[in-house]
């Protein structure tokens, strides 16, 4: 489904990420994981088309995205919820709906899907995105990316400073997608989280992708992996 | 009442002055607000709408249609290609699309004067608004007072458009997080092709409605870009409130400050320009920064 390779990514001149190889099967859930600055936001800022890669290839079903443009690359299907969630501070919950579903033909996603999937939603549709608790922001990151009709979901950190509850709520949503069949790359800074949603999680250092294991093994035993973040964390 | 009465007429000249500058004015803000685009030929497209309407006019109301229609789509045009001229250049880098539209708005002012003249030209109102109307014993042009009407309601219909339509949408969108409107789809080529085009349709507007009052002439275009500049310093980027408001203050400064301190109004303009970027400079630099 996502086939990187020989990915190398940076801003001005500087290279973050370097050599970065990573293959996503469909319907899986692959996460990333990694301390703050390995190049988890710019992997996926590369993948989403926001950062142009210095070189690589980017496959989405077979079609390179890499160096396309970011509009070229959603309509391919690649749904983004960023880091930060960033909604949109003076639309309402109904106009970013309607905005992200705007002209797609037979949609999978409706907004009344979407809203099934997330009630909480349509209690708040006449708000506007900075009127919004960081979960229901969170959901509408969601609900935006999931009506532009993704084969391939890129989460970015989705569960960062948001309440327990309301994190396992966001990892539940997601968990559900995935066995609907959607592919995702979800972006984890801690492990244990990492391990009860993916299928296969990968450590990102120093933007090189020092690992990449099934998760059924890491949950087994979780020290290899755990001790390649610590050593990250401690260089 | 006798210490109001003098300044009535320049107070009332102040709004129609202020209106002219909000729909010139809003023009700037589109562009820069959601296209990222610093448009200093902007004057040159009120130009363009202003000596179609001084050429067209003939005191008829369908002579003023006339010349709306043919200023409008000729500045709608301009807008429309000067978004693609600026096509190459990135999103953030001012510097390029200012020297770009700068030499577009110099070549542009030298057209114009080849093609009218270097002299300011008269421009003819229709002939039933062409009298002055009696208003509290002063005698005021009738043709402002229709002015302040048409103009007041193209701010509503501004505000409208930005608040309950698709494209108003986009718009709102795009001033927040123009890469999350990309990641929904939306081409930013598209996106600024729109914003420049009806850009130019609002200068073009402005300068065909606004001829008799800002008239067409070989400083008209820097006139009015530098008025709208001040404007847009003043009210921000965020909505059409705020560059309504900072619109009439500028109009008023203009008018009722020349009559109430006339040595001081020159000054005042920039001092209240100063005074806003020194409280609120923050929020100026992060709208300036690419995003
Ligand atoms: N826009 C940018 N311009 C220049 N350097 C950047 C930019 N964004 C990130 N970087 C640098 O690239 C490196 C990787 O950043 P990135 O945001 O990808 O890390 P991350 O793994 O997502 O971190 P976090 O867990 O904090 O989100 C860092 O050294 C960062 O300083
Ligand atoms: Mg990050």
């Amino acid at each position: 489904m996502l086939r990187i390779s020989g990915l190398n990514a940076g801003y001005g001149g500087g290279t973050v990420l370097h050599d970065v190889a990573l293959t996503v099967e469909a319907g899986r859930i692959q996460a990333i994981v990694g301390r703050n600055g390995a190049g988890k936001t710019t992997l996926v800022h590369a993948i989403a088309g926001l950062l142009r890669p210095y070189s690589g290839t980017i496959t989405v079903s077979d079609v390179d995205l890499a160096g396309k443009p970011a509009h070229r690359i959603a309509r391919t299907g690649v749904g983004l919820v960023p880091q930060g969630r960033r909604v949109f501070a003076s639309l309402t919950v109904a106009e970013h709906l309607r905005l992200a579903l705007a002209g797609r033909h037979n949609p999978m996603w409706t907004v009344g899907r979407v809203l099934d999937l997330m009630p909480r939603l349509a209690q708040r549709l006449g708000h506007r995105g900075n009127q919004l608790s960081g979960g229901e922001q969170q959901m509408l990151a969601l609900a935006r990316a999931l009506l532009t009709q993704p084969r391939l979901l890129l989460l970015d950190e989705p569960c960062e400073g948001l309440a327990g509850e309301v994190a396992s709520r966001v990892r539940e949503v997601i968990a559900g997608l995935a066995a609907g069949g959607m592919t995702v790359l979800i972006v984890e800074q801690q492990l244990h989280h990492a391990i009860q949603l993916a299928d296969r999680i990968a450590v990102l250092d120093y933007g090189r992708l020092i690992a990449d294991e099934p998760a059924d093994g890491v949950r087994a035993d979780p020290a290899p992996i755990e001790a390649l973040l610590s050593i990250a964390q401690r260089r | 009442m006798d210490r109001v009465d003098p300044y009535l007429i320049p107070a009332l000249d102040g709004v129609a002055y202020g209106l002219l500058l909000f729909v010139v004015a809003s023009g700037l803000v589109l562009s820069f607000g959601v296209a990222g685009i610093l448009n200093l030929a902007h004057g040159t497209l009120y130009a363009i709408g202003a000596y179609v309407a001084a050429t067209l006019s003939d005191g008829s109301w369908l002579a003023l249609l006339l010349a709306l229609a043919a200023g409008v789509g000729a500045a709608t045009a301009g807008g429309a290609a000067l978004s693609g001229m600026l096509a190459a250049v990135p999103r953030g880098d001012h510097l390029t699309q200012a020297l770009l539209t700068f030499g577009v708005a110099l070549a542009g002012g030298s057209l114009l004067v080849m093609a009218f003249g270097a002299e300011n030209l008269p421009v003819r109102v229709p002939a039933t608004v062409d009298r002055p109307v009696d208003l509290a014993g002063h005698a005021y042009a009738g043709y402002r007072l229709v002015f302040i009407v048409v103009a007041a309601a193209l701010a509503l219909a501004l505000h409208a458009v930005v608040n309950r339509t698709r494209a108003g949408m986009l718009v709102r969108a795009a001033v927040d997080d123009p890469d999350m409107v990309a990641c929904l789809g939306v081409s930013p080529a598209r996106v600024r092709l729109g914003v420049l085009a009806a850009s130019g349709a609002l200068a073009g507007t402005a300068g065909v409605l606004g001829a008799p009052i800002i008239g067409p002439g070989p400083s008209t275009a820097a006139t009015v870009l530098l008025l709208s500049l001040v404007v847009v310093v003043l009210g921000g980027l965020g909505s059409v409130g705020g560059t309504l408001l900072a619109a009439l203050a500028v109009g008023e400064i203009q008018t009722l400050g020349v009559a109430l301190a006339p040595t001081a109004a020159p000054f005042l303009l920039f001092a209240a320009m100063a005074a806003v970027l020194a409280a609120r400079s923050h929020g100026l630099i992060r709208r300036w920064s690419p995003a």
